[in-house]
């Protein structure tokens, strides 16, 4: 993460999570590498997507987006996948309202599994994706889904389609202005001021000031 | 939900623990379809670390009960038989819980305030002298916070939980019990009026903060109030501060920040585990720390050794005479690998043996036997010569000693490889388990059926030996874990900075095996500040208590927290937890495990994780001869997603008619994208190799050339 003269770089985690079939992984490719395609195989090998945002002139922001892997279809993620985690979104998927109602349970799961270093919960936006179709159940009432989430605790959210490139870069936005505001305020991912702090790295044997080995 | 599992699998795997994982993971890296459960709620099994609330919910819970056995006659054919899988092992026996401390002291805040306040060592003794004589009302009188403690019913075993539940997951409430006995305080200067206020106002226990008002009443504020800042600020200050004094309360508020590890171990820096870290790239999962001091016990004395060379040459206990002898001898160790032959010699005689023949000083033999290769009297010279290497290849690789410790505890090792068995496809159910397995007649398992009822085939079996019908395996009674953990207030050795401690007691009169001692401060992230947690680890014979008695009576006080805070005051202990795990091995002579199962150990005595890799890479190299093990994954960053065809799909009509298939029908699209997983596997195996070197880091192509990932149909 060398900042390159004035301008900050910052790297954040975010997780994309939601029930099977949402649009999880159509967001991200929509989003990361601007396609969209309704056959996915599961993205194998991978942990992340990375975005790059040119935020503002001084401003670089790294985003790396964290699909849920084959594992955590039936939701037991390993701590692995939280750590460290500064934002989320919950996907739904508005044609079929048995995703919305799994919402919750996303979020507490999300809540028990990962806060910010303050205690406070990480920001986390709501996705009503698929919006290019027909829509069932609650969100197609503006006031009841913003109660909701209010009530749930997401900072907000949006309709969006993958596949029309609907709303997502305004999410992300929106997301990532929240993220920056929490950062200003706690300095966030910063712990890598801490030094005794062993990143296990083959080009990167360091640590101590003796590179002193018995004989 | 399960329902949505697929039929068939190359691997199913039993149980998240560490080898069981790194073969999860090795498998699934190369393209075998991987199913992976495990009958807990958490991963890791029998290596994994809980929270307060955790491990002693994981206390009251009651052995399981014994399911009745399903009928299964529908799902297997004629020429099958059913082997049963144990129902509901639990990953540790006889887990005793128990606290050293008062519930909630109302006085805890004035407490807090004498320690910040009160002030020069004198004042502090005459404070404890003064408790003894004083009729006890002292705040921490040992005899009589035991007794608090212990008729709160805070003790909680499996056997008798039943009463003490109710202590344990919520918050207690202050009861007049306690404010009584803790409240009145002869801590005389200060403020007995705010103390008998709290004593009375339960609810702002350990809220108030009373500092400023206090800070008034002192004579001694300026020295001290400086002390007194760093009860709250940077652990790593170098002024001496003042001991923090817990109650039981205040330690379940704190529950999330412990992470107790049920199998503590470190890692080698040069060793098996690390080296397949860096090899597999799970390493960017983990963080560690490095073990900041050795230790060795010596004359009844805990001490620290020099690990390195500048330590050793900078030891003013180690006379120059010394320094020389013990480099040379390590200089011998070191060169073993080069020439194995020359040490032919020594094979007939133990490592000890050796070591004496060598005419080191007491003092150094000690160092090299207790400290650098953890011997016992029966270790080959052998053995001995290895470990003593392994050690010195990993001084100095990340730091001053040879190891490093897994922030937030040792059961994230086996997460990290369960993280990269899924993002290569594998599928995970935890609170799943196999009810049975389906024998054929060639004696190979062909199926399991599953703790919902669904028939899975699979080619191989892989599970933790817990998980293991009763006929493939033994248990020897005399070869259990005894496993006990330890908080403290304050390190068995002091030290101004927080310390990351292994001690290893060899065997003596006390206990028949060795004493693994590995002491974990705050900065370990395994507990709060102002404490540490003490794990130790024999081989024993179910008693733990027993096997442990001797070490804890002499380095450590059990009598609850006393104000003094003298260097040479042993740590108190504030909590403490008992129990042993089981010892399994796979009964080769006396039963026929059919071929296509492997059954993998649990965690053992060793300090370190090198064992399991060795064990995991073992089978996979049985299994799959030819490929390789847990290769790097390609990086994020170079991978390029390319996809011609499909960003013109995306745009086209053909849309239209693929989203009525997979949209109204979760399940439709479950089953769809399986086969597609499955299609990718397949091609992944072909080309493993090719897909690495064009991506990962190492390579020399400029990153844009790096395209991994092409998306057409
Ligand atoms: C198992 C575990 C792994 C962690 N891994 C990392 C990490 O890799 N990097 C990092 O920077 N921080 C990690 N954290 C801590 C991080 O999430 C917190 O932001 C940080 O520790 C704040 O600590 P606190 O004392 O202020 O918060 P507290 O309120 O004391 O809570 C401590 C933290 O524990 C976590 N936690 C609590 N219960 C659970 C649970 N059942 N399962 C999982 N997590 C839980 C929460 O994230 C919480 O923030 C981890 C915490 C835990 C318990
Ligand atoms: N109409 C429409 N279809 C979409 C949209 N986003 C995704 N889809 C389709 O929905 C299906 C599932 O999308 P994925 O991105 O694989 O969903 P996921 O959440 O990653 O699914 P899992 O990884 O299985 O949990 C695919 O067929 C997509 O083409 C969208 O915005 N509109
Ligand atoms: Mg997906």
């Amino acid at each position: 993460m060398a900042a390159g003269g004035e301008k900050k770089e910052h790297l954040y985690k975010i997780l994309v999570i939601g029930e099977l079939g949402t649009g999880k992984t159509s967001i991200i490719k929509r989003y990361v590498h601007q396609f969209f395609s309704q056959h996915y195989r599961a993205t194998i090998g991978v942990d992340f997507a990375l975005k790059v945002l040119n935020w503002d002139a001084d401003t670089l922001i790294r985003l790396q987006l964290w699909d849920i892997a084959g594992q955590e279809r039936f939701g037991n993620m390993t701590r692995v996948y939280y750590k460290e985690a500064v934002g989320a979104f919950v996907v739904f998927d508005v044609t079929r309202a048995s995703t919305f109602e799994a919402v919750s349970k996303w979020k507490n799961d999300l809540d028990s599994k990962v806060q910010l270093p303050d205690g406070s919960p990480v920001p986390c936006v709501l996705l009503a994706n698929k919006c290019d179709q027909a829509k069932e159940g609650l969100v197609n009432n503006t006031a009841q889904m913003d109660e909701f989430c209010k009530e749930k605790g997401f900072i907000g959210w949006y309709e969006t389609s993958a596949k029309e490139n609907i709303n997502i870069d305004e999410a992300a936005r929106f997301l990532v202005t929240k993220i920056l505001e929490k950062d200003k305020a706690m300095k966030l991912g910063d712990n890598d001021h801490d030094n005794d702090k062993i990143v296990i790295d083959s080009n990167r044997p360091t640590g101590v000031e003796k590179k002193s080995t018995c004989c | 939900m399960t329902s949505d599992l697929p039929t068939e699998f190359d691997f199913v795997v039993l149980g998240t623990g560490l080898p069981e994982s790194i073969l999860a993971a090795a498998v699934s890296r190369i393209g075998y379809k991987v199913l992976h459960l495990d009958r807990n709620d958490h991963y890791s099994d029998q290596w994994a670390s809980f929270n307060l609330r955790a491990i002693e919910r994981f206390a009251e819970k009651k052995e399981g009960k014994n399911k009745e056995e399903k009928d299964y006659g529908d799902k297997i054919e004629e020429s099958e038989t059913l082997v049963r899988i144990p129902t509901a092992d639990s990953l540790v026996e006889n887990i005793r819980v128990k606290y050293y401390i008062p519930e909630y002291q109302e006085c805890m805040m004035l407490v807090e305030d004498m320690n910040k306040l009160l002030a020069p060592k004198e004042d502090d003794k005459n404070t404890e002298t003064g408790n003894n004589d004083d009729t006890g009302n002292g705040i921490a009188k040992p005899d009589e916070t035991q007794q608090t403690a212990e008729t709160d019913g805070s003790q909680v075993g499996i056997s008798d939980s039943h009463e003490s539940t109710k202590s344990v997951d919520t918050p207690i409430p202050i009861t007049d019990d306690n404010t009584r006995n803790t409240a009145t305080t002869d801590n005389a200067t200060t403020h007995n009026a705010t103390t008998t206020n709290n004593a009375t106002t339960t609810d702002n226990v350990g809220t108030n903060d009373t500092s400023e008002t206090s800070t008034s009443h002192t004579q001694n504020s300026t020295t001290d109030g400086s002390a007194t800042e760093e009860t709250t600020t940077k652990s790593d200050q170098p002024l001496r501060k003042k001991k923090k004094i817990w109650t039981k309360g205040e330690l379940q508020d704190s529950w999330r920040a412990f992470n107790i590890d049920l199998a503590p171990k470190l890692l080698y820096s040069s060793g098996k585990m690390v080296e397949l870290l860096i090899s597999s790239d799970v390493a960017k999962y983990c963080e560690f720390r490095t073990v900041s001091r050795v230790l060795t016990q010596h004359n009844q004395y805990i001490e620290k050794i020099p690990c390195s060379r500048a330590d050793v040459f900078s030891s003013k206990d180690v006379s120059m005479l010394d320094k020389r002898k013990l480099m040379k001898f390590l200089e011998w160790c070191a060169g073993y690998h080069k020439n194995p032959e020359e040490y032919e010699e020594y094979k007939n005689q133990t490592f000890l043996e050796v070591l004496k023949s060598r005419k080191l000083s007491e003092k150094l033999q000690n160092i090299i036997s207790n400290a650098i290769a953890m011997v016992t009297q029966d270790t080959s010279t052998e053995e001995g010569l290895k470990k003593t290497q392994v050690f010195l290849q990993s001084v100095g690789r990340y730091g001053n000693t040879p190891f490093l410790f897994p922030l937030y505890g040792s059961g994230e090792l086996p997460q990290a490889f369960c993280r990269l068995c899924a993002v290569f496809g594998g599928i995970y159910c935890l609170q799943m388990t196999a009810d049975a397995l389906i024998i054929n007649k060639e004696n190979k398992c062909e199926a399991i059926i599953t703790s919902e009822g669904q028939r899975i085939s699979c080619k191989w079996l892989i599970m933790g030996s817990s998980y293991s019908p009763k006929q493939y395996i033994t248990t020897d009674n005399k070869r259990q874990l005894s496993r006990c953990i330890l908080f403290t207030d304050k390190s068995l050795l002091h030290s101004e900075s927080q310390e990351l401690s292994l001690l290893w007691v060899p065997p003596s009169d006390h206990n028949i095996h060795p004493i693994t001692v590995l002491e974990l401060p705050q900065s370990a992230m395994v507990c709060p500040k102002d404490l540490y947690i003490v794990h130790l680890t024999t081989e024993g014979s179910g008693d733990p208590e027993a096997d442990f008695s001797p070490f804890v009576s002499q380095y450590l006080s059990t009598d609850g927290q006393t104000q003094n805070d003298e260097p040479t005051e042993k740590p108190s202990i504030l909590w403490s937890g008992y129990f042993s795990q089981q010892v399994y091995r796979v009964n080769e002579k006396t039963c026929d495990v059919p071929s296509n199962i492997f059954i993998l150990d649990g965690p053992s005595s060793d300090i370190h994780m090198d064992d399991p890799v060795l064990q995991a890479k073992e089978i996979f190299k049985h299994i799959c001869p030819d490929e390789d093990f847990l290769p790097k994954p390609p990086h994020p960053d170079d991978i390029i997603y390319v996809d011609e065809t499909e960003a013109t799909a995306g745009e086209g009509e053909s849309w239209v008619g693929e989203k009525e298939e997979g949209k109204d029908d979760p399940k439709n699209g479950t089953s769809q994208k399986a086969e597609q997983a499955e299609t990718e596997s397949e091609e992944k195996k072909e080309t493993p190799q090719k897909t690495l070197q064009e991506t990962t880091h190492d390579s020399d192509l400029p990153s844009d050339q790096n395209i991994v990932t092409a998306n057409k149909q």
